[in-house]
């Protein structure tokens, strides 16, 4: 059967060629993936991993370093793969893909990193940018590193964005998101890593002309699609 | 494979059309027969023709209805003094010795025939190929894949024979036009131009057919009609950047797709690459 269905052009993206690409990625724009609080993050700041601000804890004048590590995410585009793990109460429909991922979330507990006072007419009076220790004291508190490990899987569908006349900008972007082991907080958790996720696959959006391995330098119309079906990402165009 | 491109027949009649568009070539060339100096300027292009994609193992981009249009611009040099014969009014002279004067002659005036001249005849080239046969195949070159087409063995029949009742009319009004204005012959100018005309005409159809051959061996040169050397139909850089360096904030690595392998064939009246991502 006849690949371009009446267009000029049929371009696909194989779920292979997706991931290679993703891990590609996963290598060379590490902070796309890590995230930490210093000392919390291995490597350059800002290289590899994103910087982030404190977490503020209640009642203090201070925050707590934390950090949080997507694995290389796992693309599937629909039909489902046998080796798909996708949990309920996702499935995995037509013109969808899913994704999944490991995060590990870590915290260095007892390292205060004083923080800007967001209520400095607060009578109890705490002293701007000093940390202090809930109970008062000023004894050291060794700081320990603990992590927890979570599962996220995700399904979704292809998105495509306005880039020109001549090209458009296509991604994929998650409906629905589910996050193992993590009991009550998980409402919590799916509602931070959804936009997470969708904060990281809108960085790796390709054009169409790349979809199309750069064959037509002087671009190419979008006519259909973008598309999932049998383990692609599809789209058709028209040759300018 | 990591990657497909399939091209239908309407985006291959586009893209050979880009092709085409850039076919064209002028030359010039000149050859002399008897007293006849010919030379001659092509100018050709190719225009038109539909693409239909024959299926593997054929593996064939057939292109319908080739036009090819264009000019030969004839410049035909010659001497009269070289094909006519002298005149002179009266033919013959009479002369005699006069003892203490000399030789004393009758009068007479022998025509000057006028420099040489160029009579210019611009010639059109239209025909039409057809069907023209190339092959696909790919080449990996150091940072480019490309799938080329390479043109099959083919005739081409140019013929400018019907082009000859123009020469001669060019010709003979050339040459009338110039006799006449010569005083005291014209009620030759006729047979004169006949003369001329009687020295091209067994010599015409060898100019026409040089010169069709040097259309076709210039059409030859066209890079499309090219028998060793492929031309790239669709060209893909083996390294593709999809994120760029820099970008989003300074310091940020280039991410690549990298074209691994690539193959192409046609299927379903399609032209299918596939690739391979490194």
């Amino acid at each position: 059967m006849a690949l371009t269905n009446g267009h000029d052009v049929f371009a696909a993206l194989h779920e292979t060629g997706v991931n290679k690409f993703i891990h590609n990625v996963f290598l060379a724009r590490r902070y796309y993936f890590h995230f930490a609080v210093p000392p919390l993050g291995s490597g350059v700041p800002g290289t590899d991993f994103a910087v982030l601000p404190p977490l503020p804890v209640p009642g203090t004048n201070y925050g707590l370093a934390y950090s949080l590590d997507i694995s290389q995410p796992v693309i599937d585009f629909t039909p489902q793969d046998a080796t798909s793990t996708l949990p309920p109460p996702l499935t995995l429909g037509p013109n969808q893909f899913s994704l999944s991922a490991d995060v590990q979330i870590c915290l260095l507990c007892g390292f205060h990193i004083p923080i800007r006072d967001p209520n400095p007419n607060d009578p109890r009076g705490k002293e701007p940018g000093k940390g202090r220790h809930p109970q008062g004291d000023d004894r050291e508190q060794q700081p320990e590193r603990v992590c927890t490990h979570l599962q996220l899987w995700a399904v979704g569908h292809p998105t495509v964005a306005n880039l020109g006349a001549t090209d458009k900008l296509i991604g994929l972007e998650i409906d629905d998101i589910v996050v193992k082991e993590v009991c009550a907080l998980e409402k919590i958790m799916e509602c931070i890593t959804e936009d997470a996720v969708n904060a990281l696959l809108e960085k790796v959006r390709l054009t169409l002309s790349r979809i199309a391995l750069g064959a037509f330098p002087v671009g190419l119309i979008l006519e259909d699609g973008p598309k999932i079906a049998d383990d692609q990402l599809e789209a058709w165009a028209k040759i300018v | 494979m990591d990657a497909t491109l399939a091209v239908s027949e309407s985006g291959a009649n586009h893209l050979m059309q880009d092709l085409i568009g850039l076919a064209s070539i002028a030359r010039s060339g000149s050859g002399t027969w008897g007293p006849f100096s010919v030379g001659y300027d092509v100018n050709i292009h190719l225009a038109g023709g539909t693409v239909e994609l024959i299926d593997a193992p054929s593996n064939r981009v057939r292109v319908h209805n080739v036009n090819v249009l264009g000019t030969v611009a004839t410049h035909f040099t010659f001497d009269l003094g070289a094909i006519l014969p002298t005149i002179c009014i009266p033919p013959f002279q009479i002369c005699v010795d006069i003892p203490f004067i000399g030789t004393v002659c009758t009068p007479q005036i022998c025509i000057p025939w006028p420099p040489p001249l160029t009579v210019s005849v611009t010639l059109p080239i239209a025909l039409t190929i057809t069907s023209l046969d190339f092959g696909i195949l790919v080449q990996s070159n150091p940072t480019t894949w490309v799938v080329g087409i390479l043109l099959f063995p083919f005739s081409l029949a140019i013929d400018l024979s019907p082009e000859a009742g123009a020469i001669i009319s060019a010709i003979s009004a050339e040459v009338h036009s110039i006799l006449s204005g010569i005083p005291l012959i014209g009620d030759l100018i006729a047979g004169l131009v006949d003369i001329v005309l009687n020295a091209l005409t067994p010599l015409l159809g060898a100019i026409l057919s040089a010169i069709s051959g040097f259309i076709n061996t210039v059409l030859m040169l066209l890079d499309l009609f090219s028998l060793t050397v492929p031309v790239p139909l669709l060209t893909f850089n083996k390294i593709q950047p999809a994120l760029p360096a820099n970008f989003p904030q300074p310091g940020d690595l280039e991410v690549d797709i990298t074209l691994a392998a690539l193959n192409a064939n046609i299927l379903d009246h399609e032209l299918v690459a596939t690739a391979d991502i490194a």
